[in-house]
This record gives C-alpha cells, structure tokens and sequence, in this order.
C-alpha cells in the first residue's frame, strides 16, 4: 500500500493549482482587477466587500457548492453591480487548493467530504466621469 | 450526534456564499480632510512610517447578534486610523483585509435553530461563535500639502 501511495505522490507531484479566466471585457461589466486603477484616475470608493464560499468537495472533485473561484468572481461581480461600482480595484484570493494526490485521496475515503472554501476581498469603485473614458 | 453529522453533511453539500461589506475608504483625490484611507497606493508623494496590523475580535451570539469589533469597519475605523495618528502618519495605504471565519446565510440560520431548540429544551444555551477581521496597512505621511 505505501509504495503505491508513494507512487501516486510522484505522480502527481505536489503542487495545487486553481485558476479562473475573467471574462471578455465589457462596457456594462464592472472591472475586477488585483491592482490599482492607473495614476491621475479620479475615483470614490464605495466600500469594501469580502464573499466567502463555503461547502465540502464530494469524493475528491465533485464541488456541489461551488466553491471554486469563478464562483467568488461572479460573488464579487454581484455585489459590485448591487452597490452600483464601476469596478473592484486590489483584488484579494484566498483559497487552499487541494492537490491531486490529496484528491485522490478523498475520492478514496468518500465518506468524508473535504471542506472547501475561497474568499476574495477588494474596494468597490466608482469612476468619476471625467476619467471614466480612459480606464475601461 | 448522527442528525448534527448529517445537517453538517447537507450544509457543506449546499454550500453558501457569505458577504461582508465594510464602508467607503477615501476618494481619489481626497474629498475631505482628515486621514487618507484606501486598498492601493497614495496619489500624492509620501513617507513611509511603518506598518500596522491590527485584528478585531467578537462574538456573534444565536446566528445573528454581532457583538464586539468582528466587523470590517470596526478594525479600520477604530484601532487602524488610532494606530496612524499615534505614529504620526496621516494615511493608511494597501489596506489589505480579511473576515477570518464569516458565516454563511445557512450557518447562521442553523446558529440561530439550534439555539432557539436548547433554550426550549433547557439543554445548553444559546450557541456563540468567535469572530475574528484582520486588518493590515502601511502607515504614510504625505509630503507638504498634496493629496
């Protein structure tokens, strides 16, 4: 049984890697960015905003509660258009990503669910018109 | 024993998305006087005076009652911008923040079931969760007047 596991590590290595492509930019669409707006840009801050997902992964893949971080993006996105931003500036992720061997290893013991969780923070902005041209 | 294990099974199943807010930092340039607050860099040249960290605690009692400065205004508002006055700085730039362990709708929900259920059993009082927000920042003084 070790040499397999052992096996099964090397195979997979160790690294974790989670990823979201933002989606193609849009006039209508608020702006997620994990910088600043560029210098000389005008702005007021409307607030700062945090959305946690939470929930467990099912035999090692199956996210039911979609806690992956296209979900958190299209969280953050949300509340920028209800609080009626132009954007998120100095965008945060945390997340712990599970690597596949530990995958694989909760596929083995399904019956107990991994938890899973991502957070992302950052600071709702709205453009002042005069530089709204210029960013987008 | 068995009913908690599977609602924490469905819960985790259902999963649930969180949110916390926290009001506005500064503008860009700054509308009012006072201290300059904000997640990015100073729009105006600036001296660095040093960093600060600080981390809010409370309790949040049956699901829904938020006691204490577990909120993310409350760590800003009051130990941050106390923290930059005291060193002499008048902004806080790269304000980074985090609610350590928000509760989802469905957690507090549950929060607020199960202590609604002890009070009428008389077995065990109303559940209480410690709450913690994480606040760091580095503290600037802007050079002259500019903002």
């Amino acid at each position: 049984m070790r040499p397999l596991a052992t096996l099964m590590l090397l195979l997979s290595g160790c690294t974790a890697s989670t990823f979201t492509r933002l989606p193609a930019p849009e006039a209508s669409r608020p702006f997620i960015t994990a910088e600043g707006l560029p210098a000389g840009t005008a702005y007021d801050s409307v607030g700062i905003v945090q959305v946690t997902r939470r929930g467990v992964l099912v035999f090692g893949f199956a996210d039911p509660a979609g806690t992956e971080l296209d979900a958190a993006l299209a969280d953050l996105e949300m509340e920028a258009r209800k609080a009626g931003a132009d954007g998120v500036v100095n965008a945060r992720v945390v997340k712990q990503p599970w690597t596949l061997a530990e995958r694989i290893a909760g596929a083995v013991l399904f019956f107990a669910p991994f938890p899973s969780e991502v957070t992302m923070t950052g600071e709702l902005v709205r453009l002042r018109r005069e530089s709204a041209g210029g960013v987008k | 024993m068995r009913r908690a294990l599977l609602s924490s099974l469905v819960l985790g199943l259902l999963g649930c998305s969180a949110v916390s807010k926290g009001s506005a930092l500064s503008a860009v340039p700054s509308r009012e006087p006072g201290m300059f607050v904000s997640t990015g860099g100073a729009p105006a040249p600036y001296v660095t005076l040093g960093f600060v960290q600080v981390r809010g605690y409370g309790v949040q009692v049956a699901g829904f009652a938020d006691v204490g400065h577990a909120t993310l205004d409350g760590p800003i508002r009051n130990a941050l911008l106390a923290e930059a006055a005291r060193m002499g700085g008048n902004g806080v730039i790269h304000v980074e923040f985090l609610d350590e362990n928000p509760s989802t709708e469905i957690e507090r929900a549950q929060a607020a079931a199960n202590s609604i259920q002890n009070l009428a059993s008389g077995r065990g009082g109303v559940e209480q969760k410690d709450r913690y927000v994480t606040v760091t920042g580095e503290v600037i003084r802007f050079e002259g007047a500019a903002r």
